[in-house]
């Protein structure tokens, strides 16, 4: 929607598709110039942290996991990392390849649906995954069939497709049978061929964003693209352990939004996600997904976020590769999880989600009852940076006509994927001309 | 083989009324236990495509708001789901999407039909309100009669 008044020139969104969750933006233009860029996430605090409090250690992979529908297993994970760390357990092997196993699930649902549904539009020059499918049927199936396989895992895993019931600390609940995971060998063999198909095609879009400068910030472990543990390197020299964070970021509010924003205390905003780990471990990605990026033209110096559509193609390429590599390894545990007795102590915890690093922390007194808990999820990370870019589009193509440039401001912030109702809730965009 | 019925009910058992949906599926599935597969969903696009597909028949029955009388059933054809559920986040996609989502890929059933369960209470809990149980048993009985009738034409 277009307002036009005397002296100042207002556009407006009233919401922006094609993300999860709901927000807004405003950018004030001053004689021309951009004085300010506003992502606004005005949602109600979902107070998690808070009512954490007084709950046992056991409690948080199954309440974290109700922040987000399309990523909860990424909640599990780092609230089992960080509970186990204060609990001075260590999970390993079966039982660490299965969690990998259900992140590849969420990995495939949440990058299929992202790629398919709400990013690709903006390249082929639609409104919406709908108005595509329409011209496109056959690429939206297979994004579908994707989306399905991933879904598939999860709950094969996890008990369930959304929100799964299956994680607890120490591990899981029951572990699936050796046959249980080999019957669903043959899905994943579909859905790798049908990810490096989504690579070919999504290489062929016109990306024409220029490459952003950030600060690329990812987990990185030997030998693996990392996923469920590492340390926390840059591009710019980080490399730090998951209770050393807040030594080098913190989060601070700001009034136009609900979600904190997080910075690197000496360097400030910074990226987190699909490019930064592909930046940060190319080299670790399987043989199928270091081929199907080779032939993308995809390189670790990739910056434009809007060539994020093609590195999480070749994440859900790496993603079926590994997923189908741990069941060929795969041997029942004795157990299906190891015992975490409570003690009092600090632990932290980080796993890569699909749009990038989410910490948690927690405070336990000796009985196990939760003291303190914080969460920083991708999208409070990213907040700042998306500010940013928008800031440095804006003012570079601030004489285009308003629906124009509320349509570039919206697939910039796409390209990003923000989970604003992770970071608490999301778009409206106001653009201000005086 | 795909389904000849299916009964989807949709909405989330945790918020009050909201699990009207799922109660009447539920029903509708005790009652005909041999004719049709149920589904419980929330309402997400791409499963609302899976249940249905390549049904004769699919039914979905979910908790509405439009004003009437909280309890009354409404039977909602596939005109008003072309503006229905249009939702600017992926996480509130709903019926209307799935629809239309479907019609373009080819994945719809050979007959949709949506009945709304009109309910106003959607606290948190799992209780339902007494208009809200009167109305999902007058949903289920709808649903039985319509899985019936596609039975009987199955064995003419």
């Amino acid at each position: 929607m277009t307002h036009r008044s005397t002296g100042s020139r207002t556009l407006r969104v009233d919401s922006l598709a094609r993300v999860e969750g709901e927000g807004a933006m405003h950018v004030d233009i001053v004689d021309g110039r951009v004085q300010d860029v506003q992502l606004r996430i005005y949602e109600p605090p979902r107070f998690f942290e808070a009512f954490l409090r007084g709950r046992a250690h056991t409690e948080p992979p199954d309440i974290t996991a109700r922040i987000c529908g399309i990523c909860p297993v990424a909640y599990q994970m780092s609230a089992c990392a960080a509970i186990e760390a204060a609990c001075e357990v260590t999970v390993d092997g079966p039982l660490a390849d299965l969690r990998r196993l259900l992140y590849w699930g969420e990995w495939i649902e949440s990058h299929a649906l992202h790629i398919h549904l709400l990013h690709a539009p903006d390249f082929l020059g639609y409104e919406g995954g709908i108005e595509m499918a329409q011209d496109h049927p056959e690429e939206v199936r297979r994004g579908l069939a994707l989306k399905k396989a991933g879904n598939d895992l999860v709950a094969l895993v996890g008990g369930r497709p959304i929100h799964p019931v299956n994680v607890r600390v120490g591990g899981f609940h029951r572990v699936p049978t050796r046959r249980e995971l080999r019957a669903f060998a043959p899905r994943l063999e579909a859905a790798l061929e049908q990810a490096i198909d989504v690579v070919r095609w999504v290489s062929r879009f016109d990306c024409p964003g220029p490459d952003a400068d950030w600060e690329l910030v990812a987990l990185r472990h030997p030998g693996e693209y990392a996923v469920t543990r590492g340390r926390l390197v840059s591009t710019a020299g980080l490399d730090i352990g998951a209770d050393e964070l807040l030594d080098h970021i913190a989060e601070t509010q700001v009034p136009h939004s609900t979600a904190l924003h997080a910075h690197l205390l000496e360097r400030g905003a910074y990226l987190v996600g699909p490019l930064a780990r592909f930046a940060l471990n190319h080299d670790a990605l399987a043989a199928p997904a270091a081929q199907a990026a080779a032939e993308a033209g995809l390189g670790p110096a990739t910056r434009d976020p809007a060539r994020s559509i093609v590195v999480r193609a070749v994440e859900v390429v790496h993603a079926c590769a590994d997923a189908l590599r741990i069941i060929e390894s795969y041997d029942e545990p004795d157990a299906p999880a190891v015992p975490v007795e409570p003690r009092a102590g600090v632990g932290c915890g980080w796993t890569e989600a699909p749009r990038g690093l989410l910490w948690h922390r927690y405070r336990l007194d000796a009985d196990g009852t939760i003291l303190e808990a914080t969460i920083i999820p991708p999208t409070a990370q990213n907040q700042p940076t998306i500010e940013h870019d928008l800031l440095h589009f804006v003012e570079h193509h601030v004489d285009l006509p308003d629906d124009e440039l509320r349509r570039g401001a919206e697939q910039l912030i796409r390209a990003y994927d923000p989970c604003i109702s992770c970071a608490t809730h999301f778009l409206d965009l106001t653009v201000r001309r005086t | 083989m795909s389904p000849r019925a299916v009964v989807i009910g949709v909405g989330n058992e945790w918020r009050g009324d909201d699990g009207a949906g799922i109660a009447a599926a539920r029903q509708v599935g005790a009652r005909l236990a041999r004719q049709v597969v149920v589904h419980e969903l929330d309402g997400e696009p791409a499963r609302l495509l899976d249940a249905w597909d390549g049904a004769e028949l699919a039914i979905v029955i979910d908790a509405v708001r439009s004003g009437a009388p909280a309890g009354s059933v409404r039977r909602i054809d596939a005109a008003s789901l072309e503006s229905a559920g249009t939702a600017g986040s992926s996480h509130g996609g709903g019926i209307g999407t799935a629809y239309r989502l479907g019609r373009a890929l080819g994945r719809l059933p050979q007959r949709l039909v949506v009945l709304g369960i009109e309910v106003d209470e959607t606290a948190h809990g799992r209780v339902l309100s007494a208009a809200a149980t009167e109305g999902l048993s007058r949903a289920a009985s709808e649903a039985v009669a319509l899985v019936e009738v596609v039975g009987a034409e199955g064995r003419t």
